[in-house]
Formats: C-alpha cells, structure tokens, sequence
C-alpha cells in the first residue's frame, strides 16, 4: 500500500450542516441554506444565540482541501489506462472506481491497481455478489 | 508537423486532446492528467506534453519483466510509424538507470526531464516486480511512520 505524502493534520472546523432558520417552523422552508435578507432577521444581524451563518473562515487548510481521511486525494477511474495516469501520483491521488463498471473490469482495475501500488478507495464493491452464489 | 512550432501545437492542443483525462471541481479539485506514452509524469502540461514537444521520452512495460525506452526523432516529425527510436531494456535496476541517463541527458537529449525519466523508470520497475512476485503488505515507508 502506498504512504501518502500529506504530513499536515487534516483539520474541520466545523462538520456540523448550516441549516437555513425556520427551516424547522415550516414545511416549505427546507434546510438547504439561503442567506437572510431581511431587514430585521436576528440571524443577519449575528446577534448572540441565533443561527451561525457559513463563512468563509469556515474553510479548510488549503493544503489538505479535498484531502480524504486516508490522507490521498480522489480520482475516478472508468478503466485501466486512466488508472495508469496515476503511476506517477501513487502517494497524493487514490483511485475510485467509477460506479457503473462492471465485476469483471474491476477485478482488472484493482489487480492493476496492486502492481502500481495504487490505492483503491471502493476496491471491495461487487465482491459480496459473486460470492454468494 | 516540422514547420509548426511547439508553441502553437501546445495552445491548439492543451485544452482538448484524445489523451487527456479531466476530474471536475471547483479551485484545486479539479485535475488534468494525460495518457500521452511519452509523457513521463502524465501531466497536462507543455513541459511534460508528447505532441507539442519535438523530443520526448517514453518510459513504459514492454511485456514481461522488461521496460521500453524511446525517444522521439526530430527530423522524422512526418512520419508517425518511424518516430520512435525504440530500446527494450530487460538488464537490471542500476544499469537500466544509467542508459535511461545516457539517453535522456549525457547527449544533451531533454536534461530537463532526468528526474522524472529516471522516476518514473523506477515506478515501472517497482510494478514489474510487484507483477512477478506478488503484492507485500508493508513497504519500508510506512515502517517509518
């Protein structure tokens, strides 16, 4: 398995949803956020004890956006040539297996993978399957 | 292609080709990689590119256990069958290394692509050997860590 070459602490400040207010008052008010434009909203206004609204110093490090928890970043793969792009990245990139490949290419995917010394994220899918046949 | 610069080829070319594989995403997310043969860090870049380059290297498996070195000819730029100047290396690691050093940079050949030509002959090497005898669970590495 390959080692990835992140040392910086993956840090979220903040993993919790902003939820639009109201949103739990109403129906019609759903939770995906729209900023406050009232010219009354306490929530606009930041008043102590509202709703916290996204900013952006909600923003992770630069150096370890997109990062994954296994310290590589993601790439989808449909087959093996695009995987052999990532020869090269073996200690930043991880491979993903696009979702509608076949059982069969993705044994391929994953054996290729293992020479390459790649890391494949969902590199189990579609065994259970077979196997219980 | 001999008349048309390097340059040029590369605008005309870096934003769509046949080689190139994008990941979509906003700022950072998204990447650009290419499939190019002779693109040796498998970059979408000028520096790294096989078609806007005159001299190019490629470093790949060739079969079992050996390893393909070409470099591209400059005057034969027209005739695509006959570009490749081709070498199959099956020799051991040091002394692959040294006629991946003689090509790419004792001739004055692309100096500039020595690290990632001899990188990437290592990487290929490092799968063959995988491919023979099969995957071990921990490199020296990760011991470290």
């Amino acid at each position: 398995m390959a080692v990835p070459l992140l040392s910086k602490k993956i840090v979220k400040k903040r993993v919790k949803k902003f939820k639009r207010p109201q949103s739990d008052r109403k129906i019609s008010v759903k939770e995906s956020w729209r900023r406050p434009k009232g010219i009354d909203s306490r929530v606009r206004r930041k008043f102590k004890g509202c709703t916290l609204m996204p900013n952006i110093g909600y923003g992770s490090d630069k150096k370890t956006r997109h990062y994954l928890p296994n310290g590589f970043k993601k790439f989808v793969v449909h087959n093996v040539q695009e995987l052999e792009v990532l020869m090269m990245h073996n200690r930043t990139y991880c491979a993903e297996i696009a979702h509608d490949v076949s059982t069969k290419k993705r044994k391929e995917i994953v054996e290729r993978a293992a020479q390459l010394d790649v890391v494949v994220t969902n590199r189990l899918a579609r065994l259970r399957s077979q196997e219980d046949e | 292609m001999a008349t048309v610069p390097g340059q040029l080829i590369w605008e005309v070319v870096k934003k769509n080709n046949c080689f190139l594989v994008k990941e979509f995403g906003r700022g950072t997310a998204g990447v650009q990689f290419s499939k190019e043969p002779n693109n040796l860090y498998n970059i979408n870049s000028y520096k790294h590119s096989g078609l806007a380059n005159k001299k190019t290297v490629t470093i790949q498996r060739a079969g079992n256990q050996s390893v393909l070195l070409a470099t591209t000819k400059t005057k034969k730029q027209n005739k695509p069958s006959s570009l490749l100047h081709k070498s199959v290396m099956r020799k051991e690691f040091p002394r692959m290394a040294k006629a991946v050093k003689n090509q790419v940079t004792d001739n004055y050949y692309r100096p500039d692509l020595t690290k990632a030509a001899l990188a990437r002959l290592s990487a290929v090497h490092k799968s063959l050997k995988v491919a023979k005898s099969g995957v071990k669970k921990r490199n020296r590495q990760a011991l470290k860590k």
